[in-house]
């Protein structure tokens, strides 16, 4: 009888004191573990965010002052685009030593001056460009490329559809300007006038989507009725079709396009087809997205402007030294870490950088940019023999 | 009776002494989020005070001058463990 009320008491004993103490040790360091993680993501977002506030406040800072900036008249320049990409160095739960973590922050920004809005560039610098803008204080690289290029063109126009023809204009290319010192003194029915287009396929980066849409509303007149409707108000609508029978001269960016699959040739003046269901295809266009490759063939590109690619490359070196003696240990731990960020961007150079005007067609260029980050860290420790 | 006891103030003590030093380690982890979130909220929320009140001389600056960046040199640094870490 007391060997079994012994022998009941000590299991009981064991399994009360036991469970409860590995109990709770195991919560202690499960929950620790978790709140510790917290901690790491909670320090990784605030000082992503942080980050990219400070990024977003200077870009516009950034592109205010640029559009402040005096173009070749004189004259403030009116607009900028500006991007700002770095390069910050945040740890994160898995690398807690931060060795090597660098992220991309990139924020942008545009600014337009009211005063400025209708002006039109006749020059490089009066061009609308678009700025990129790399790395922290004191290690800032720069790249502006113009996001539109200037083309001059002569065209005989009919005085009754004078105020029509200046609508399609604006409607294809947005910015336009018709010189008013080619205005006949003598009211002629028909007479030339010099036009200056601020054409966004001339530029030096280029978006294919935008570049197809604009060739589409020179040649198709279904798709400029259908486009001319959206914008109108009603009563402007019923007068969208006879905008899109002014005939305006064909860039060469619309020459030797493709109609439905067969090659269309197109006159120097076209007011565009009506056919429904029509398809075209604009191989100048495309040709602006061919890169030599660095083999010797050509590849195409998604895109001009910044590649989405990146590349970071990380060094570290690890050091131990240790120093006994017959007193202590003295045990001194190096770590030192460099990552090179590598982009590109990709520009087409075929701009005079004086008058705005091409001097090419297309030559598809890269610029690589490197961003280096590196950092160093030491630690030192000594023990006594006998501690 | 004096068995069960015995058993309940091990239990109870045991509990005691984890539940303190469970509370020491949470304590120092509710500093560190505190010490975050007070450098949070110098940074993000001064900063957007900082530009907003600036954006009126940032606007106003003459043709060809330099803008109103925010000076943050006076702002909070994040500083967790103590001034010489």
């Amino acid at each position: 009888m007391f060997y079994n009320t012994f022998h009941k008491l000590g299991r009981t004993l064991r399994r009360s004191t036991c469970n409860q103490s590995g109990q709770a040790l195991l919560e202690l360091s499960v929950f620790g573990t978790l709140i510790i993680l917290l901690i790491g993501v909670l320090v990784t977002y605030g000082l992503r965010y942080n980050y990219q506030q400070q990024a977003s406040i200077e870009a516009f800072r950034v592109a205010q002052e640029a559009a402040q900036r005096l173009d070749g008249d004189g004259l403030p320049m009116g607009s900028s685009s500006v991007t700002i990409i770095r390069d910050r160095h945040i740890p994160d739960p898995s690398n807690p030593f931060g060795v090597g973590s660098l992220t991309p922050i990139m924020a942008s920004a545009s600014v337009t001056r009211d005063t400025r809005i209708d002006a039109t560039a006749d020059d490089y610098e009066s061009l609308p460009k678009m700025t990129l803008r790399f790395g922290l204080a004191g290690s800032v690289r720069e790249e502006e490329f113009a996001t539109a290029g200037i083309r001059e063109e002569t065209v005989s126009v009919n005085r009754a559809e004078f105020e029509n023809f200046q609508t399609k204009y604006r409607y294809i290319y947005g910015s336009v300007d018709f010189d008013p010192d080619k205005w006949p003194l003598v009211m002629l029915s028909t007479f030339p006038i010099k036009v200056r287009i601020i054409d966004s396929v001339e530029g030096e980066i280029v978006d294919y989507s935008s570049a197809i849409r604009q060739a589409r509303l020179l040649v198709d007149r279904d798709f400029f009725i259908q486009q001319c409707r959206r914008r109108s108000s009603l009563e402007e609508q019923a007068n969208c079709g006879a905008i899109s029978a002014i005939a305006i001269p064909m860039p060469w960016y619309v020459q030797g396009c493709y109609h439905n699959g067969s090659p269309y040739s197109l006159p120097s003046s076209f007011a565009g087809l009506n056919q429904a269901g029509d398809t075209w295809d604009f191989l100048e266009i495309e040709r602006l997205f061919i890169h030599p490759d660095i083999s010797g063939t050509t590849r195409n590109v998604e895109g001009m402007g910044l590649q989405p690619k990146i590349t970071q490359v990380t060094e570290k070196d690890f050091k131990l030294h240790k120093v006994e003696d017959s007193e202590s240990i003295t045990t001194t731990d190096n770590v030192a870490w460099s990552t090179v960020t590598s982009r590109a961007i990709m520009y087409n150079d075929k701009l005079n950088r004086n008058t705005g005007k091409k001097i090419r067609d297309r030559r598809l260029r890269t610029i690589d940019i490197d961003t280096e980050r590196s950092d160093e860290t030491e630690s030192a420790w000594s023990t006594k023999h006998g501690d | 009776m004096g068995i069960k006891l015995k058993i309940r103030r091990k239990a109870k003590a045991q509990a005691s002494l984890e539940t303190t030093l469970a509370l020491i380690c949470v304590m120092i982890l509710l500093v560190a989020v505190l010490k975050l979130f007070f450098w949070l909220t110098e940074s993000m929320i001064v900063r957007q005070k900082d530009f907003e009140s600036s954006r009126v001389s940032a606007g106003s600056i003459p043709a060809g001058g330099t803008g109103a960046y925010i000076d943050e040199s006076d702002y909070l640094q994040l500083d967790i463990l103590g001034e010489n870490n």
